[in-house]
């Protein structure tokens, strides 16, 4: 119907539908998508507007303790298209072995193996324009003309990432005009959820209480509710939802908000000396392409995973010294240029931003003489080391959670705290994985890997996080091990459920945005079969 | 990490060339050896024509000695290193393809099997030390 400001309804306003979906980030906007131009009213409400908006920007804040981490008002983003207006765009479908119960991984296995969601991924694809035949290997040797290297049977495959192009990655300017036109979608902005209502039994969700920052409030009635408003709001509303029930909405085993989940990556790693000085990157660094950027990865095989006790991490080539570019090595300006546009290019602001700037200002002849491009990607030179990145999976901690704070924000809602918490195991398998790798690439004669990360791994040095927010709302088949079932529904009850990566039980070693909207449309299919 | 870690790890990398940048590659002096398939004469003059750089590779074998020093025995590491090269002998008549060819396996071996040593931050085959640590003793 159309993109309503809910600041020009009547106070007290209530609409009916459907299908209520709450946050228009990827999981709302593709359930939207999923059913425009059909028969199902859908409301979908967003706390922001078309653009940022400081005041609605300030609700994202809370309170950070364990582990540092980004502030989360920064972390998320309160507007149509929620965090995918600052993504970095990187999607890959999930490994097999993700969905499987591993005995070397406490709490692992999703309800349902990888060929459930075999027919999403597809779509989800689509959804950002991405040709999902381009996740091929084949397909990027082809379009490289570049073989992955060869590990020689060994432990260590490659696989290929899509990041999503520009014109594609932030969905509410992408979808808008499909939301605007849609007849049976209204999506109401600056509506932001303060309750979430249940008839007196508590066996079912009636409806859902929003307010705007200037005071109007508006009701929303519907048959089903979807949450999807990210891993840290999705058990934020679930705890404050606790007139009813003290522990708070789906917690009555306690397990809203546990398990919170980030990517992990050592701010150091390792650096690779080739055997052979033109070893070919060209499949890793990958190319532009009408979609995007196609690039390569490595990764442990699963035999190798499972034969290790290994969690799934991948490997990323990053910066190339070269006999170009190697006495830029010692140069702090560089250094920091590299980081601030290694960020810039994840739509990042780098930590420490003022001592970067300060040094690049305090190296500028070395910068003026190399160019960023020219230092770090100048072509056709022996290569010299190749910096590796590790990205990987953290392993499923109960004790990592997201709680309700004393403080409140200005609708005077409890702000959420995060405490990030890692254990051995994932130190344990940095150690293990480094020194696999090393083995692998000692074996091929592709090269030696020095690594550069401190024994203690995660516990000497803080992860990078990836403002990847994951598993605080995890999926079980029983209600005593999970928030959700099988469905991403309530286990409590049966009208609502939960979209985004906080229903992941494990999270593999991709960015999660492919997969959150893999499931938005499995949700959506299954909304559509229980509505008729 | 210390200083003298750094210092070390910089000093263990620019001595890499002689394996993993050019492992296995003849040093120029062995090209005409190479050439000619003449036999090696010993075992470290045998082993150093598979380096590169011979000044690396004995840089190498330093910092082996140094975290072994029980293994700073040339007659010793040569039977070590030896009895891993598919029964070349240093004293008989090797052409240096057949030496190159067991070095590789047995250096791939090597690490497939966990013979391997953590020095300055690589992973190393403990053969290709020993044959450094020969051509360092040499």
């Amino acid at each position: 119907m159309a993109i309503v400001d809910a600041r020009s309804l009547d106070d007290g306003s209530t609409v009916t539908a459907d299908i209520c979906v709450i946050g228009a980030g990827p999981a709302g906007i593709a359930i939207a998508e999923r059913f425009k131009q059909t028969s199902t009213r859908v409301v979908l409400l967003e706390s922001g507007g078309l653009d940022a908006d400081a005041d609605t920007q300030a609700l994202a804040a809370g309170e950070v303790v364990g582990r540092p981490y980004p502030d989360l008002d920064s972390a998320r983003l309160r507007l149509l298209g929620g965090t995918s207006n600052h993504w970095g765009g990187n999607i890959r479908p999930l490994d097999p072995i993700d969905f499987t119960e591993r005995a070397w991984v406490p709490h692992s296995g999703w309800p349902f193996g990888a060929d459930e969601l075999a027919p999403y991924y597809p779509r989800a694809a689509a959804f950002c324009k991405v040709p999902f035949d381009a996740f091929d290997v084949g397909k990027q040797t082809e379009l490289m003309s570049a073989s992955p290297w060869d590990f020689d049977g060994g432990s260590i495959r490659s696989q290929v990432f899509q990041t999503v192009g520009i014109d594609s990655r932030f969905f509410g300017e992408l979808y808008r005009g499909d939301l605007q036109d849609a007849a049976n979608v209204t999506t109401y902005l600056y509506a932001n959820v303060v309750d979430i209502e249940t008839d007196d039994l508590m066996a079912r969700v009636e409806r859902l209480k929003a307010r705007t920052l200037t005071g109007k409030s508006l009701t929303v009635e519907a048959s089903f509710f979807v949450l999807a408003t990210g891993g840290i709001e999705n058990p934020r509303l679930l705890l404050a939802a606790n007139k009813k029930q003290q522990a708070g909405l789906g917690n009555a085993n306690g397990l809203v908000g546990r398990f919170f989940m980030e990517h992990l990556t050592s701010p150091q790693f390792g650096e690779l000396f080739p055997a052979d000085p033109q070893l070919n990157l060209d499949f890793y660094k990958g190319r532009d392409v009408n979609w995007g950027h196609s690039w390569g990865i490595l990764s442990f095989t699963e035999e190798a995973q499972r034969t290790a006790g290994l969690l799934n991490g991948r490997f990323q080539t990053a910066t190339v010294l070269n006999e170009f570019n190697k006495h830029f090595e010692t140069s702090d300006g560089l250094k920091s240029l590299k980081t601030v546009a290694s960020a810039a290019g994840r739509s990042r602001v780098p930590d420490d931003l003022g001592r970067h700037v300060a040094n690049i200002i305090a190296d500028i002849d070395d910068v003026a003489e190399s160019g960023y491009y020219r230092a770090f990607y100048y072509p056709d030179y022996p290569l010299v080391s190749v910096d590796m990145v590790m990205i990987c999976e953290q392993a499923p901690n109960p004790e990592s959670r997201v709680t309700l704070g004393e403080p409140r924000d200005a609708l005077g809602m409890a702000r959420p705290v995060l405490d990030w918490r890692l254990t051995e195991l994932d130190s344990q398998n940095l150690r293990k994985a480094s020194a696999e790798l090393q083995r692998q690439l000692g074996r091929s004669g592709l090269g030696r890997l020095r690594i550069d990360m401190p024994d203690g791994a995660f516990d000497e040095v803080d992860p990078k996080p990836h403002y990847h927010h994951m598993g605080t709302t995890r999926m079980h088949d029983d209600p005593k091990k999970g928030v959700v079932d099988a469905n991403c529904r309530l286990h409590e009850l049966p009208n609502f459920f939960v979209a985004g990566s906080s229903v992941f039980p494990t999270v593999g070693n991709v960015n999660p945005t492919l997969t959150i909207i893999a499931l938005a449309f499995r949700l959506a299919d299954h909304l559509a079969e229980l509505k008729t | 990490m210390s200083r003298s870690d750094i210092a070390r790890r910089r000093f263990l990398a620019g001595a890499l060339p002689a394996l993993a940048a050019g492992g296995l590659t003849l040093w120029p002096g062995a090209a005409a050896l190479g050439r000619s398939n003449a036999a090696a004469s010993c075992g470290s003059e045998a082993l150093a024509c598979l380096f590169r750089s011979r000044e690396s590779a004995v840089r190498l074998g330093r910092a082996y000695l140094r975290q072994h020093p029980e293994e700073a025995d040339q007659a010793a590491l040569e039977r070590l290193v030896f009895a891993r090269l598919d029964g070349l002998r240093p004293d008989t008549a090797s052409g240096l393809a057949a030496l190159k060819r067991s070095f590789e396996s047995a250096r791939r071996q090597d690490f497939d099997c966990g013979a391997v040593v953590q020095l300055g931050g690589f992973m190393l085959s403990r053969t290709e030390l020993r044959a450094c640590a020969l051509v360092a003793l040499g």
